[in-house]
């Protein structure tokens, strides 16, 4: 969960949560917690399968509602106010199991990811550096096997390449080459 | 020949008005996996919209007999106030109880069925009334002996145009790419900071003025509109959309296409199996049996894969 800084008001403690308890039903799922993240730390919650982490996080998200209790983020009050809302004021969450919209396109999820956002041509222009995140990833001295339809943006963000084609490996070699490859040319690079 | 190209003409254009009911029944299920059973009744909200907006400008704007504007202001003006009434729905009646088991989402949305029935009922009677002609209809002879009408052409250009104007929508638009996200995973989608309340309220308002649209190009070809004229044709575009796979959208285009041509061919070729033109709205309830029995998931519903 990443808690940006929104209002102009310092705040020291950046999340508050004041005894807040969560039923599911007649379950109770939380009870009585408190915690507080201040600005600038990393804090961890820790815990077995089971002991609520994901309701905590839920809760603060604003996908489930306490029955009791206060959660503050820098200073106000944020219990029942809708996650969107939320979103936009600075609490953002990368959703369990990755939460992969998997009937859109990798290019509509990552224009999801950047929903609230309003300038059309900034957005576009993060989307088309995500490449530049594989040059940064090896930087740091990390080998990467990258699989992927977009021939043109992989040749340029790789050294060597293999081309699969109906279940055969059809064509290898250094990226560069393999780029400047007629046939390649014709067939994946629409030229 | 003739007779096969004519029921053909006359399927293919029963099933637009299919299809475009049909497409709100399966949005909404997308998004919510909730059958609307109200839907039915905005086709016939939409109807007597146009019905009443049709006198209005005739009696203000001295805009009446038959003429495409006013045609087009009532078509128009039928597909926002269906719109509102959509959304008012789905805000008053199906949102304060969607945290409520799916059972209690559907049996409000019959009971909101009933309520918009009997309300119409109660205020205008249940007599059939004549909608009035805002164009001047008139039957083309194509080759043979089949023919095709003016109003029957009217249903076909406006259905494929809202089809893709929806489809436009949903698969180019930021709203429509949400509409797609809401329907995949809630959850996820308002931790991306969609207001998915929003977006639900936006799909019903689509679908709602789709259903519209079909109530008043219905209203030309078959001048008389009556309040429970939704139940019959909302009945069998949900056949449509369960036929095509509920929750998908080209889906209920050709599930109503295809309910609309097997409707009329009972018509034309049904007794000489054995099979009176009477059955004709049996057909599409046949249709469902066997689509439950043998591809429970329709034609072009599918299971989506998450990919790694």
């Amino acid at each position: 969960m990443l808690l940006t800084q929104n209002s102009k008001l310092k705040t020291s403690f950046m999340l508050t949560i004041e005894n807040i308890s969560v039923n599911y039903g007649a379950i109770e799922a939380l009870t009585n917690i408190s915690m507080r993240v201040e600005q600038g730390e990393v804090v961890t919650l820790i815990g077995a399968n089971g002991a609520g982490k994901t309701t905590t996080l839920r809760t603060i998200t604003g996908l489930l509602e306490p029955t009791e209790g206060r959660i503050l983020f820098e200073g106000k009050e944020i219990q029942g106010v809708a996650t969107h809302k939320l979103v936009a004021r600075g609490i953002s969450m990368s959703p369990e199991g990755r939460g992969v919209f998997a009937n859109l396109s990798v290019r509509e999820n990552l224009q999801m990811g950047a929903y609230l956002r309003k300038n059309k041509t900034e957005i576009a222009e993060d989307v088309d550096t995500i490449f530049e995140a594989i040059d940064e990833i090896r930087s740091k001295g990390t080998t990467i096997l990258l699989v992927e339809q977009n021939a043109h943006a992989a040749l340029h963000h790789s050294d060597r390449a293999y081309v699969l084609e109906t279940g055969k490996i059809v064509m290898e070699g250094p990226s560069k080459e393999l780029a400047a490859d007629p046939r390649i040319k014709e067939a994946y690079l629409g030229e | 020949m003739d007779t096969f190209v004519q029921q053909l003409i006359n399927g293919l254009n029963i099933g637009a008005i299919y299809a475009l009911i049909a497409l709100g029944y399966t949005m909404v299920y997308g998004i919510l996996r909730l059958i609307n059973f109200a839907h039915g009744d905005i086709y016939m909200v939409g109807a007597f919209a146009g019905y009443g907006l049709a006198y209005f400008i005739a009696a203000n704007l001295g805009l009446a007999g038959a003429s495409w504007g006013a045609l087009l202001i009532v078509l128009v003006g039928a597909m926002i106030t269906a719109a509102l009434v959509g959304m008012a729905i789905e805000r008053f009646a199906y949102r304060p109880v969607r945290k409520y088991s799916r059972m209690t989402t559907l049996i409000t949305a019959i009971g909101v069925s009933l309520l918009i029935e009997n309300l119409f009922v109660a205020r205008y009677g249940g007599m059939g009334r004549g909608f009035p002609q805002l164009l001047n209809d008139r039957t083309y002879q194509l080759f043979g002996n089949a023919a095709i009408s003016k109003s029957q052409i009217l249903i076909f250009v406006v259905s494929i145009a809202l089809m893709l104007l929806l489809q436009w929508i949903i698969y180019k638009t930021r709203v429509g790419t949400a509409m797609r996200a809401v329907s995949f995973n809630l959850n996820s989608s308002k931790l991306m900071g969609i207001n998915t309340d929003a977006i639900i309220t936006f799909t019903f308002a689509l679908g709602s003025a789709l259903a519209a649209a079909a109530g008043v190009l219905t209203a030309q070809y078959s001048p008389t509109i009556d309040p429970l004229m939704g139940i019959t044709t909302g009945l069998k575009a949900f056949v449509a959309a369960v036929l095509g796979g509920i929750g998908n959208i080209p889906g209920a285009v050709l599930g109503g296409l295809l309910i609309g041509v097997a409707e009329t061919m009972v018509v034309g070729y049904g007794a000489n199996v054995g099979i009176a033109s009477t059955y004709r709205d049996a057909v599409a309830f046949a249709i469902l049996i066997l689509v439950l029995l043998l591809r429970p998931s329709g034609l072009l519903g599918s299971t989506v894969q998450e990919k790694v």
